[in-house]
């Protein structure tokens, strides 16, 4: 493998929820602009490591560094500044909001002008923004002032997709992104990830499904019962790593 | 990804759709029905003087349900209002009646407010106990509170200067009206538009959302039911004003009254719903229909049957839309 910028390293990370320990010493390194699959069974500890990434929870030993600096997450908000932002199975959508008020959740922008000076929002420019983060990723809306509750799933999908595209300019992790669409729609999602790599964001999905997982990823870190037990690259051989990964899985 | 199908229920979105689902046009629309009947029923209905006294009548209520608004869309609930108005008004007749200048005297009603809204929200926001649980807990301390400081009796050696302020008008608008509308305007307008604000239609949203999102739900909280108690408080200090005189129970009765009103807004119990324009409509139309009730010579113990037949109808429409689905 070439010599590339690790934009995340881990080292001896532990976590543990009461007497659980979800995660023990694990290592974790993700260079600059790769797709990293993240995998391992039930229970492996892949939702902990990404929610650590994404500032949710406090590690309890270890170390950090993002972008070659040491960083501990004092909460969700420090991550997105970072330009790190998850996509979370449940999506996390204000189902009483309209479109804009997801994309631009916790940041809705301000008016310039007198308006500025109440704090009012500046719905016009957020909803420019959107229809621009929505036309880049194909997205039809037909209204744009519905409540998302109205939305359908594929359309739901694409809304929490569109708010990680907006404000994720440095890393995208997506958890089991393709659990809920269909053939077509997981097509669109592959398509998507291949631009968004091309236009310099790291990505790490969560999948169970090997056969996606070997079409996208170039790299695969596989976790089980919150250790890491190996990792191995896709890029370079391919369909042939298949036997070997889920023999580590095992 | 292309996803052009739409949902059923997009399909008929019109503009003109969602003014129908609006709450606060319908409710507006309502009222407007609902004061032409009344006009039939009574004479005395459609007179200046008769909207004076409703809203005068509402006028206390309506700064309450600006602060239970916030908690409501907040996603939470606040029982306590009414005993707070109590400790409030005790607080402010005991005071008077140890001879305690009016200035002072305001000064401690407010911090018997934020003293309540204190202990409300750090136990609910940051200890989590359950807010329908806190705030009933709250509800019968804070009245305790009132009887104690009253030892049971009515204070009613309130300055004249004092009760000058809730009877006195401004080019014939009550001043207490003029107070209630200042809140129920200023704050409705920010609540949905200022973006600090409207952090709260998140929360009530999806809680888990808005903590991931990077929002601080605890102090949001925290300070939703300072805030609440304060707008209570302020409600107990401009009713001693207009009554001249505080019991024991001053201002019981107030939560319930209240709570319906935010409700018959468009504010749901689940949060994320309803504004504070809406939670005074719906104070609107309670007041009218009480007044009506009066005017046309039914008993009083008749208005609880009307209220909530009221707040029935106005959860009946999402009832029956979100029934059976699992």
């Amino acid at each position: 493998m070439p010599e590339k910028n690790k934009i995340i390293e881990m080292k001896g990370i532990n976590k543990s929820f009461g007497s659980v320990q979800a995660l023990e010493d694990v290592d974790f390194e993700l260079y600059e602009n790769e797709v990293l699959a993240l995998l391992g069974d039930n229970g492996a500890g892949k939702s902990t490591l990404i929610k650590i990434i994404s500032g949710l929870f406090p590690f309890d030993s270890g170390e950090m560094w993002v972008n070659g600096k040491q960083a501990a997450f004092n909460g969700p908000q420090d991550a997105r500044e970072m330009g790190i932002e998850t996509i979370y199975q449940d999506l996390a959508l204000f189902d009483n909001l309209d479109l804009m008020a997801n994309i631009f959740a916790g940041r809705e922008l301000t008016q310039k002008g007198p308006g500025g000076i109440f704090g009012l929002a500046d719905r016009k420019t957020m909803l420019q923004e959107s229809k621009q983060v929505l036309d880049r990723l194909g997205i039809n809306i037909r209204d744009y002032y519905q409540v998302v509750k109205n939305f359908s799933g594929g359309q739901r999908q694409s809304i929490a997709i569109a708010k990680a595209v907006h404000w994720g300019h440095q890393i995208i992790i997506m958890d089991e992104p393709t659990a809920a669409l269909g053939v077509r729609e997981t097509e669109g999602l592959f398509r998507l990830i291949q631009d968004l790599k091309k236009h310099n964001i790291t990505l790490v999905v969560i999948m169970h499904n090997l056969d996606q997982v070997l079409r996208i990823a170039e790299r695969a870190i596989i976790l089980r019962r919150g250790k890491r037990v190996g990792a191995v690259d896709i890029s370079e051989r391919g369909q042939d790593c298949y036997e070997e990964i889920v023999k580590l899985l095992m | 990804m292309s996803i052009k199908e739409l949902a059923p229920s997009q399909k008929m979105s019109s503009f003109i759709g969602r003014l129908m689902v609006k709450r606060e046009l319908m409710l507006a629309l309502f009222i407007v029905l609902f004061g032409v009947l009344a006009s039939f029923l009574s004479p005395y209905f459609f007179n200046l003087d008769n909207f004076k006294q409703v809203f005068i009548a509402i006028a206390l209520d309506s700064i309450v349900a600006v602060g239970l608004t916030v908690i409501l869309v907040s996603g939470g609930i606040d029982l306590s209002v009414g005993s707070t108005i109590g400790f409030a008004a005790a607080l402010i007749g005991m005071l008077f009646q140890k001879g305690f200048p009016i200035l002072p005297t305001i000064i401690f009603a407010l911090l018997a407010g934020i003293l309540v809204g204190l202990i409300n929200g750090v136990l609910i926001a940051f200890v989590n106990i359950n807010p329908l649980i806190m705030t009933l807990a709250m509800m019968g301390m804070a009245r305790s509170c009132s009887c104690v400081i009253s030892g049971g009796y009515a204070f009613s050696s309130i300055p004249d200067s004092y009760t000058a302020f809730a009877a006195g008008d401004v080019y014939g608008v009550p001043t207490l009206v003029i107070v209630a509308l200042a809140c129920v305007i200023i704050f409705g307008l920010l609540f949905s538009n200022n973006v600090i604000l409207r952090k709260y239609y998140f929360i009530g949203g999806n809680e888990a959302a808005a903590y991931r999102a990077g929002i601080r739900v605890e102090w949001y909280k925290f300070a939703g039911y300072l805030a609440c108690s304060i707008f209570a408080a302020l409600a107990g200090i401009l009713l001693v004003s207009r009554m001249g005189s505080t019991f024991p129970s001053s201002g019981s009765g107030t939560e319930i009254r209240v709570v319906s009103a935010c409700i018959i807004g468009g504010c749901s119990l689940n949060g994320g719903r309803g504004t504070i324009f809406g939670a005074f409509l719906g104070m609107l139309l309670l007041g009218l229909i009480s007044n009506i009730l009066v005017l046309v010579g039914v008993s009083v113990y008749w208005q609880g049957i009307a209220s909530g037949t009221i707040l029935i109808l106005a959860v009946l429409q999402d009832a029956l839309l979100n029934r059976r689905k699992y």
